[in-house]
């Protein structure tokens, strides 16, 4: 009974094909298939060094306007320990962001003065949130800490002491806030405090060259025999200091980038009757 | 027409067992499940997992896990791998031993598929997590169910019969 059998088995094993070798082939095309849509949807990959995570850990989201567009893969620190190096992996549809001139912070819940911003990262992961710039396609970045500023011009105040005013601190004309300080240092030879306040672009113009900055960070109390003056800076800047300018009505011409203005104590009750006439519609064309 | 044999019983154990290798590879490379926690996405591969839980202190279940679904399914395709090409001149005894190793050690490859089902059906908690299974996981059910049919499509008389044949 066995011998027979046998050989007829043999037969049928060396000379026809099983139709199980459909199933090796399915398994192929469907691994490759599997191996193509990955590669297709897969964008490219970017790095950005911060000099603080902020909490940032590995698959933490990249956001664009309110939406996922890739995702961090690695965290490391650079070898002198100066930065740390984000390495993420963006969609294919996001690939355009990865551009020379793109921006990438963090965004972390901050409770400043300045107002509450981040909050959904109290709950919700930190993300890094970007802005694409409109160079050629980049893939190494360097991360900001902050959201993007506002587009600013930049000038110097020199003063004698720089108390009361920190980075952040606000700059007011007319009691509306156009700029910020961004730095605080000491001149080169130590005699005096350099302090770097940015304007915004739209509000410029209003600083010309005969401008007049002075610190309020606090209140003054003139008691006279006529009575009692009270200049008082908004509640704000009592806590968080303040600067504020005033342009004469005969206005000079409008202050170049870095120009350097001196910081007065104390103001001249004059200067706040001053009244010109700045037009601020055409921004663009006074750059 | 009378078939002592499953007739090209070793084709098809050779065919299943060269698809659960090709399959084997999409299981590993790609996610099994993915955890949404209050919209954290986390993917992990089976490696991943096996990392994570190793790096988390508890090394037994990551040994284990690592045996169940990288091992064994590895060992079991290239195990029948190796009777499907010896059995005609290899002594019996040994490859029959070798077939009862693999019937024995297959169940257990099937764990990560019930791990992960069970996690889906109990972590479903809306907006705060959810687990999903993801492509990974299907390949590897596919690799599991593959070496199945392989193993079963081995006719164990093969061996017994070069037993007869040698003597």
């Amino acid at each position: 009974m066995s011998e027979t059998p046998t050989a007829k088995l043999k037969e049928m094993q060396s000379n026809r094909l099983s139709i199980a070798w459909v199933v090796p082939t399915i398994a192929i095309v469907l691994s490759l298939v599997l191996f193509i849509r990955w590669e297709m949807n897969r964008g490219p990959e970017i790095t950005v060094s911060f000099t603080d995570a902020n909490g940032i850990t590995i698959d933490s989201p990249i956001m664009f306007r309110g939406a996922i567009v890739g995702r961090v893969k690695k965290l490391s620190l650079q070898k002198d320990n100066s930065t740390v190096i984000v390495r993420a992996r963006l969609d294919k549809t996001a690939a355009s962001l990865a551009k020379r001139g793109s921006r990438w912070w963090i965004v972390h819940p901050s409770v400043s003065l300045q107002g509450i911003s981040g909050l959904d990262t109290i709950i919700g992961p930190r993300y890094i949130q970007v802005s694409p710039g409109d160079g050629e396609p980049s893939f190494t970045f360097e991360g900001s800490q902050k959201p993007i500023p506002i587009e600013c011009k930049s000038f110097t105040l020199i003063s004698s002491s720089a108390i009361g005013i920190t980075m952040g601190t606000p700059i007011y004309y007319r009691g509306i806030e156009i700029g910020s300080v961004t730095t605080t240092e000491l001149a080169k030879n130590a005699a005096t405090a350099r302090i770097v306040a940015s304007i915004q672009n739209m509000y410029a113009p209003i600083v010309r060259t005969n401008s007049k900055f002075w610190n309020v960070s606090g209140i003054n109390i003139d008691a006279g025999l006529t009575g009692i003056t009270l200049h008082s800076a908004p509640l704000t800047a009592l806590i968080r200091g303040g600067i504020t300018m005033a342009t004469p009505t005969s206005s000079g011409d409008i202050a170049p980038d870095g120009f350097a203005f001196t910081l007065l104590e104390e103001f001249e009750d004059a200067w706040l009757e001053w009244t010109p006439e700045i037009d601020l519609s055409n921004v663009e064309g006074t750059q | 027409m009378l078939h002592v044999h499953v007739p090209r019983g070793i084709q098809r154990t050779v065919a299943f067992s060269l698809a659960a290798l090709v399959l084997f590879i999409p299981a590993n490379v790609f996610p099994i499940l993915s955890m949404s926690r209050l919209g954290h996405k986390n993917e992990s591969t089976i490696m991943e997992g096996v990392v994570e839980l190793w790096t988390s202190g508890t090394q037994g279940i990551a040994i284990l896990v690592l045996l169940c679904s990288i091992v064994i399914p590895l060992a079991k395709i290239f195990g029948l791998f190796y009777l499907c090409v010896t059995w005609k001149t290899h002594s019996s005894k040994q490859n029959s031993l070798l077939l009862g190793y693999i019937e024995l050690i297959g169940r257990w490859s099937m764990l990560d598929v019930f791990l992960v089902s069970i996690l889906v059906a109990l972590i479903k908690l809306g907006a705060i997590a959810t687990v999903q299974p993801e492509i990974g996981i299907v390949a590897f059910a596919a690799v599991v169910v593959l070496t199945m049919l392989a193993s079963a499509n081995f006719d164990p008389r093969l061996l017994w019969q070069q037993e007869t044949k040698t003597t």
